[in-house]
C-alpha cells in the first residue's frame, strides 16, 4: 500500500500586508487572517512555462524551448460563512488592485508563502442540496521584476 | 510590534476563534489595517475619535438650532 496525502486539514490565510523581505522570515513576520470552511485549496503555485516552437524546413522537426513563465492561478472554494473574518477580508480584497500575501499551510506538506491578485469571489447559494459556496480566483504574481516572491518552507 | 485595542463590532470568526458582538481583542496594527474595512472591528481609539466628532456635530446643531431662535 503506498502512502499519499490529502488535502486534509490544509488551511489558506491572507494578509493585505507584502512582507519585509520576501523569505520565510519575512512572511512569517505578517499575521495572517485564515479563511474558514474551505472545502478545496486548488492548485498551488509554480512556475508553467510557454512552449516556444521552432518548425525548421530542412529537416521538418520542431524544435522546442521554454519560454515566459506564469506563476499560475488557483481556484479556491469555500462554504459561506458570514461571521468569517478570513471570508470578509477576501470580499474586501476582491475590490483592491494590490496583491495580497498568501499563506498555504498543510500538516506534511508544509507551508507555501506568496503574492497573489485577488481576482473575484463569486458566490452560489445552489440548491436544497448544496452548500453555499465561494468560488475564489487567485492569480500569483511575482513580488518584484527579479523575484517570484514564492515561498516553500517544508515540515521540519 | 505595536498592538491595536479593538472592540468587535459583529459577531466574528477570527483564526478559528470565535468572538460575540462588543467583546475586546487586542490585534497587532497590521492585522488591524487588514480587518478594519471589514467593519468587523474597530479599535477603541477610532470608536472615541468618532464619539467625539459625533459630540461635536450634535453641540454645534444644538448651537445652530439656539442661534436661529434667538434671531
Amino acid at each position: 500500500m503506498s502512502n499519499f496525502s490529502t488535502g486534509a486539514e490544509a488551511t489558506f490565510s491572507l494578509a493585505a500586508a507584502a512582507p519585509a523581505t520576501f523569505n520565510d522570515t519575512g512572511y512569517a513576520a505578517l499575521t495572517f487572517t485564515q479563511v474558514g470552511k474551505l472545502e478545496n485549496i486548488g492548485d498551488i503555485p509554480t512556475r508553467v512555462y510557454e512552449l516556444v516552437r521552432l518548425q525548421l524546413l530542412e529537416s521538418r522537426v520542431t524544435a522546442k524551448q521554454k519560454g515566459s513563465y506564469d506563476l499560475g492561478s488557483q481556484t479556491i472554494r469555500f462554504a459561506i460563512d458570514p461571521d468569517d473574518a478570513g471570508q470578509a477580508l477576501v470580499r474586501t480584497a476582491v475590490n483592491s488592485d494590490d496583491s495580497y500575501s498568501i499563506k498555504m499551510n498543510h500538516p506534511e506538506l508544509g507551508t507555501i508563502y506568496a503574492r497573489a491578485l485577488i481576482m473575484g469571489a463569486p458566490a452560489t447559494w445552489g440548491s436544497t442540496n448544496d452548500p453555499s459556496m465561494v468560488s475564489l480566483t487567485l492569480e500569483y504574481t511575482p513580488a518584484t521584476d527579479t523575484d517570484d516572491g514564492i515561498v516553500a518552507v517544508p515540515v521540519t | 510590534m505595536t498592538k491595536v485595542q479593538c472592540i468587535v463590532t459583529r459577531k466574528m470568526k477570527l483564526n478559528g476563534e470565535l468572538y460575540a458582538k462588543g467583546a475586546k481583542i487586542e490585534l497587532n496594527a497590521q492585522q488591524y489595517n487588514d480587518l478594519k474595512p471589514t467593519g468587523m472591528v474597530i479599535s477603541e481609539a477610532d470608536l472615541k475619535a468618532q464619539a467625539d466628532a459625533e459630540t461635536a456635530e450634535k453641540a454645534k446643531a444644538t448651537t445652530a438650532t439656539k442661534g436661529k431662535s434667538a434671531s
